[in-house]
């Protein structure tokens, strides 16, 4: 099941920042991919970030019928 | 001067706001370091708390610190704006009150409790003492309400000894109290002693005392402070107009008005730009950071355009106050800018047209910076071409949803470019990618 498509600004993989676990849903590349990798400590004290990863995992939670 | 300006100048207590039903709620304390504290917020709707910010010309990203009373919804709902900001803003509060609020902010966010300090840098306060911040003093005092409440005096030291600020969220009303006493320690009720305990307190004495109204058991009767030896009573919260009895006891306020308690002798909204620009460029010696501050500063009314897109602008803008948006409609982009942004940095630096439009969406004080001393700036500093081998990546963060709202500093941790081994493994990139040579930035 596909549940979201990630294009150019989008991410992924916020479970780890958010919650310190890991990711219920995989990311497959369906074209070449270029991306930045961002670790955790560099947002971490970023509340508008933090807020935004949080509405994005569970809009996509949601929509994969996976617990929040 | 504007309100914006007024409150801007202030050092000490200030109080602006009363009086209108959804606006009389914002009550603003500029702290002796010129820093900004916003007591409590009430909004009906979310993203009105915005609002009442925007038409004051503050960015939530300015606010240093809130105090907070109480949980009740009407007292509350502004941390969900506060939230949003890019650092986590200072949360004044007693254990107990943040415990409660903690606990509804949890459960309806569905987030962890301990959640609370991602987004706030949390400070407790002791009930019944002076708390000393940068030199303000706050005492709150626990005041009877159906959630665990505080009214909260303020305190900071001036010529003739200390001026004071009382401020009175949702209190009881006298009657309503009076008629909980019984004598009987296993009943429901109050004792007399209690009673008059908060009664002293609610009749502490004051320079400015502002008192929420409305009668019954959640808010006071302007009535109980007819013999109040405060210098001033201000009377807010009540939807409906006060009446001439009551408007006799206290004073009524409107939106943007400011009670001025000491005087500033200073302007702090300059230091505080010369401090996001010492953020912005942490290892240039003062002097040039000087040059650049010696430029004149340019305020934009809401509405206006600090940059066209497609403009090859001449002057690049930082923001000193207010909020500035980013819009580019063909790409659907719309990111909201604040104090230690700019506008039109990289189009005025590489002389290429802008990608986007910078507009004010309250009114915006600047420090308009010709495009050419800018790029000599950043020549004599060895900055240029920094700046231009992270191009690409300024762009592109700079129009990201998740990145695009917050201020672009130069001293903040970057994300991983793809040319470092942490990077991405698929990429189909060049590793050691350069800037193209645009025809716009």
């Amino acid at each position: 099941m596909t549940v979201d498509k990630i294009g150019p600004g989008g991410f992924y993989g916020a479970e780890h920042i958010l919650f310190r676990k890991e990711a219920h849903l995989h990311a497959r590349a369906i074209t070449a991919v270029r991306g930045f990798r961002v670790p955790g400590s560099v947002i971490e004290g970023i509340p508008i970030v933090h807020w935004k990863l949080l509405e994005i995992y569970e809009k996509r939670m949601r929509i994969a019928h996976l617990p929040a | 001067m504007n309100v914006i300006e007024n409150l801007r100048s202030f050092k000490g207590l200030i109080l602006d706001a009363d009086g209108v039903w959804f606006t009389g709620h914002e009550h603003r304390i500029a702290l002796p370091s010129g820093e900004v504290a916003i007591l409590k917020t009430r909004h009906h709707q979310d993203g009105q708390g915005l609002s009442f910010l925007r038409a004051l010309g503050i960015s939530v990203n300015e606010i240093e610190g809130i105090f907070h009373t109480h949980a009740h919804d009407d007292h509350f709902n502004g941390l969900t704006v506060l939230l949003r900001a890019d650092h986590r803003i200072k949360y004044y509060a007693t254990p107990l009150v943040r415990a409660s609020v903690e606990k509804k902010l949890s459960a309806l966010l569905s987030m962890n409790q301990g959640a609370f300090n991602r987004y706030f840098d949390v400070h407790d306060l002791e009930v019944d003492t002076w708390n000393d911040i940068q030199g303000l003093e706050v005492r709150p005092a626990y005041s009877p309400h159906p959630v665990e409440t505080t009214i909260m005096f303020f305190r900071a030291l001036w010529e003739d000894g200390y001026k004071t600020y009382a401020h009175l969220a949702d209190i009881a009303a006298f009657n309503v109290l009076q008629d909980m006493i019984t004598e009987d320690p296993e009943a429901n009720g109050i004792s007399k002693q209690y009673f008059e305990h908060v009664k002293a307190l609610y009749h502490e004495p004051a320079d400015l005392k502002k008192i929420d109204c409305g009668g019954g058991l959640i808010h006071g009767k302007p009535e109980d402070f007819s013999s109040d030896e405060s210098s001033k009573i201000i009377i807010s919260h009540s939807a409906l107009p006060f009446s001439d009895a009551q408007r006799e006891i206290g004073a009524t306020s409107s939106f943007g008005a400011a009670d001025l308690l000491i005087a500033a002798e200073r302007d702090y909204a300059k230091p505080a730009a010369y401090a996001h620009l010492r953020d912005y460029f942490p290892e240039v010696p003062q002097h040039e950071l000087r040059m650049l501050f010696n430029c004149p500063t340019v305020t934009f009314n809401s509405g206006s355009i600090l940059v066209k897109r497609g403009e090859c602008n001449r002057a690049i803008y930082f923001v000193l106050s207010g909020v500035m948006e980013f819009i580019d409609a063909d790409a659907g982009i719309h990111n909201r800018l604040s104090t230690g942004s700019m506008a039109g940095e990289l189009s005025g630096v590489l002389d290429t047209e802008s990608l986007g439009t910078y507009a004010a969406r309250s009114v915006v004080k600047t420090l308009a910076m010709p495009a050419r001393l800018y790029r000599a700036f950043l020549e004599r500093n060895g900055l240029l071409e920094d700046l231009k081998r992270n191009l690409d990546m300024r762009r592109f963060m700079q129009r990201t949803w998740l990145f695009g709202e917050m201020a672009w500093s130069r001293s903040r941790p970057r994300p991983t470019h793809p040319s470092s081994p942490s990077a991405t493994t698929n990429c189909s990139c060049s590793p050691t990618a350069t800037p193209k040579s645009c025809a716009t930035a």
